[in-house]
């Protein structure tokens, strides 16, 4: 889909066209599905978290302004801020699933800091005790493929802000695992 | 990481659901006021502001004992050009201390986040201070006619109609500058304006405001009003951030 469909799309779901909010949705579903199903294991909460954010995505999409940032970056906005919610109203530290699997393309490669199940069940539990912010960094960084600077837009900060936050919670984790 | 995804009919009965639930209706502003007196309740929409609230009324109660004590019956260009040029007074005192409470508050940035943004909140309570703004005009009006023999609907009309131009005006500014010093600045201009003439040609001034015919008055306030309300709808739509949080 280029980006004068996705903005048509947009405007009609607004007149309250649903075919093209349909189609909106479908486009988007499973990478969404895919960045919840990373941070959850259960495809059965994965597809009550998704609902949920699509659900607020078109409550709110009168709110989203394409000058600030692409629907997709609001989209992850959006996500993150469910998936915290949810983590939050269960009261339940991170479901522990094996960060050693997941692909990191940046170069500070987590997995060199969370080799095996326990260290990464540690490593999320050092994490949750982080505030939202940092939580949503990481989040943002390791589940999507989103970019420094896409996750700046996000989080209202700036780049580096969120290279450096990122990476020092990272040396954080790696001392703290390293004890 | 393997990631188990839904078959097709799962996503195709999950974005049914979805588009279902957030079925995008279009309403009007009174059925926003409605909505949102259901949603959050009338006290939480003025929660924090009752402080402001209770200060404009404490201010409009000391203007009605000073001019019941300064008027006099011979001087109705004065008391014109006062129902006219203190219309707006209760309304505006109400929506700047309202309006500068929410701009410097630490959860600003949090509240244009939730599900009704800083922008609902506002406009809501400007179409309330307009209405309070309306019955304290009725009620300074009455004041002035009982000391000036002046017809009171006439003198009404005169202050209604004021009231909406300048509630017009303000919510066109607030709509395109976004900042304090869009409704400071108006009412320097109206304070600076309405004391000009009144100082300097206060009998023209007076006798102008009073032959302008009465339903030029009714239909200038009800145009005003209605262009009024056009727009609050659209502030309090007004896209702000990309923050969204359910």
């Amino acid at each position: 889909m280029d980006a004068v469909q996705e903005k048509r799309l947009i405007k009609n779901t607004l007149k309250g066209d649903m075919q093209s909010a349909d189609k909106l949705i479908k486009h988007y579903y499973k990478e969404i599905y895919a960045y919840v199903y990373r941070q959850t294991s259960s495809k059965e909460t994965s597809m009550d978290i998704t609902q949920e954010i699509f659900i607020s995505v078109l409550n709110t999409l009168h709110t989203f302004d394409s000058k600030k940032a692409s629907f997709r970056t609001w989209l992850y906005a959006v996500a993150s801020n469910k998936i915290y919610d949810y983590y939050r109203s269960k009261r339940i530290v991170f479901e522990p699933f094996d960060i050693s699997e997941i692909e990191i393309a940046d170069e500070s490669d987590f997995t060199q800091v969370v080799e095996t199940h326990e260290t990464a069940k540690d490593a999320m539990r050092i994490l949750v005790m982080q505030d939202k912010q940092i939580q949503q960094i990481v989040g943002l960084k390791i589940f999507s493929s989103l970019t420094f600077r896409e996750i700046g837009q996000i989080l209202q900060l700036n780049e580096n802000t969120v290279r450096t936050k990122y990476y020092a919670v990272l040396s954080k984790l790696r001392k703290e695992l390293e004890k | 990481m393997n990631i188990e995804y839904p078959s097709d009919f799962e996503i195709n009965e999950s974005i049914g659901y979805i588009c279902e639930k957030g079925k995008i209706k279009k309403h009007g502003f009174f059925v926003f006021l409605r909505d949102m007196t259901k949603g959050l309740g009338f006290a939480n929409v003025f929660y924090g502001i009752m402080d402001a609230m209770l200060l404009t009324g404490f201010a409009f109660a000391l203007l009605c004992m000073l001019s019941s004590a300064i008027l006099e019956p011979n001087k109705q260009n004065s008391a014109v050009i006062a129902s006219f040029a203190l219309a707006p007074g209760v309304f505006i005192t109400m929506f700047l201390l309202s309006y500068i409470k929410e701009k410097m508050s630490m959860t600003y940035s949090v509240k244009m986040t939730c599900k009704y943004t800083v922008n609902h909140l506002l406009a809501y309570r400007m179409f309330v201070f307009s209405l309070l703004g309306a019955v304290a005009d009725a009620a300074y009006v009455l004041l002035i006619c009982i000391k000036t023999d002046l017809n009171y609907i006439t003198l009404l009309c005169v202050s209604l109609s004021s009231l909406f131009l300048f509630s017009l005006v303000l919510i066109f500014a607030v709509l395109r500058f976004n900042s304090i010093f869009a409704p400071v600045g108006l009412l320097i201009i109206w304070i600076i304006s309405n004391g000009t003439l009144w100082l300097f040609v206060g009998d023209f001034y007076g006798r102008f405001l009073q032959q302008i015919p009465i339903w030029i008055y009714i239909v200038f306030a009800i145009m005003a009003a209605a262009v009024y309300i056009n727009r609050l709808a659209a502030f309090s739509d007004k896209r702000r951030t990309i923050y969204v949080n359910g």
